[in-house]
């Protein structure tokens, strides 16, 4: 039996840094080609899951109207064992793995977090999800905390282009 | 107020807040002109354009009417410029959306 404590189940409508939602709206503006100094303004829209990376006391304290999130998903099995491994022990840095739970009121394999890609979203957006989401997962301290600091790590990385 | 304003090409700006006055004014009413407008701001997601000094404009158009060809209104395309003909209008832009279902992201095997 999987371990639970990585996780607690939230039934209210609170959000905090670390809560996971699916199936969130992403939608991202598409500029046509350049004509003129002028642009046409579209956009693409798709659906994932998302884990927020806001911090909880910016969300709570309404210093932000906008909320940060990373896409995550599960694990495929063409992902490899080995590669899979090299997330979990932090030789990825653009990952970050999280691990599934089964247990009576959630059954989630482990997952996969982009930490290349984050997304913005209106908090309006995700106060409503988090009112039709009930039993949503939130990822308990100090997973949460290995989380952002995996973020941290990962955009403040030295590298070269 | 009844003042169509046009913006030339080189004075557009993208994704950022930029004062300037080299904008064309065609007054199309003199005598309705309302000089206590100062601005006019139009604000289009990533776009923002933000004239100043409007009095000042008007002035030199008060003065210069017979000089502005007001015929060259009817060919203008205020719509693909997005420039809004009322001051302190606040445009409502329709997007094409285009819905691509379920996304998920590619996994990069071969970062160092």
């Amino acid at each position: 039996m999987q371990d639970e404590s990585w996780y607690l189940h939230i039934e209210d409508d609170s959000i905090e840094q670390g809560d996971l939602f699916l199936n969130v709206q992403i939608v991202l503006p598409r500029y046509s080609s350049r004509e003129r100094n002028h642009y046409e303004l579209n956009a693409d829209s798709f659906f994932c899951n998302i884990i927020i990376l806001t911090q909880t006391c910016d969300i709570a304290q309404a210093k932000v109207d906008t909320i940060l999130a990373c896409p995550h998903q599960p694990i495929a099995q063409n992902d490899g064992k080995y590669f899979i491994d090299e997330v979990k022990t932090g030789k990825r840095l653009r990952y970050l793995w999280l691990k599934g739970l089964n247990d009576d009121k959630a059954n989630m394999t482990d997952r996969l977090v982009d930490l290349s890609r984050v997304f913005l979203l209106p908090k309006n957006y995700i106060l409503d999800l988090a009112i039709e989401q009930k039993n949503r997962l939130r990822l308990r301290s100090p997973f949460r905390e290995h989380f952002s600091h995996s973020f941290a790590h990962f955009i403040s990385r030295v590298a070269l282009p | 107020m009844n003042i169509r304003s046009t913006i030339h090409d080189e004075d557009l700006y993208m994704g950022g807040s930029e004062f300037f006055s080299s904008i064309s004014l065609y007054n199309q009413n003199e005598d309705k002109i309302n000089s206590s407008n100062d601005e006019i701001i139009y604000e289009n997601f990533m776009l923002r354009l933000q004239i100043c000094n409007l009095n000042e404009e008007i002035a030199l158009l008060k003065g210069q009417r017979n000089d502005v060809e007001t015929s060259s209104l009817d060919d203008y395309d205020d719509e693909k410029y997005c420039i809004p003909t009322e001051p302190h209008a606040r445009r409502q832009v329709k997007l094409k959306v285009t819905h691509l279902g379920n996304w998920e992201f590619p996994i990069i095997l071969d970062e160092e």
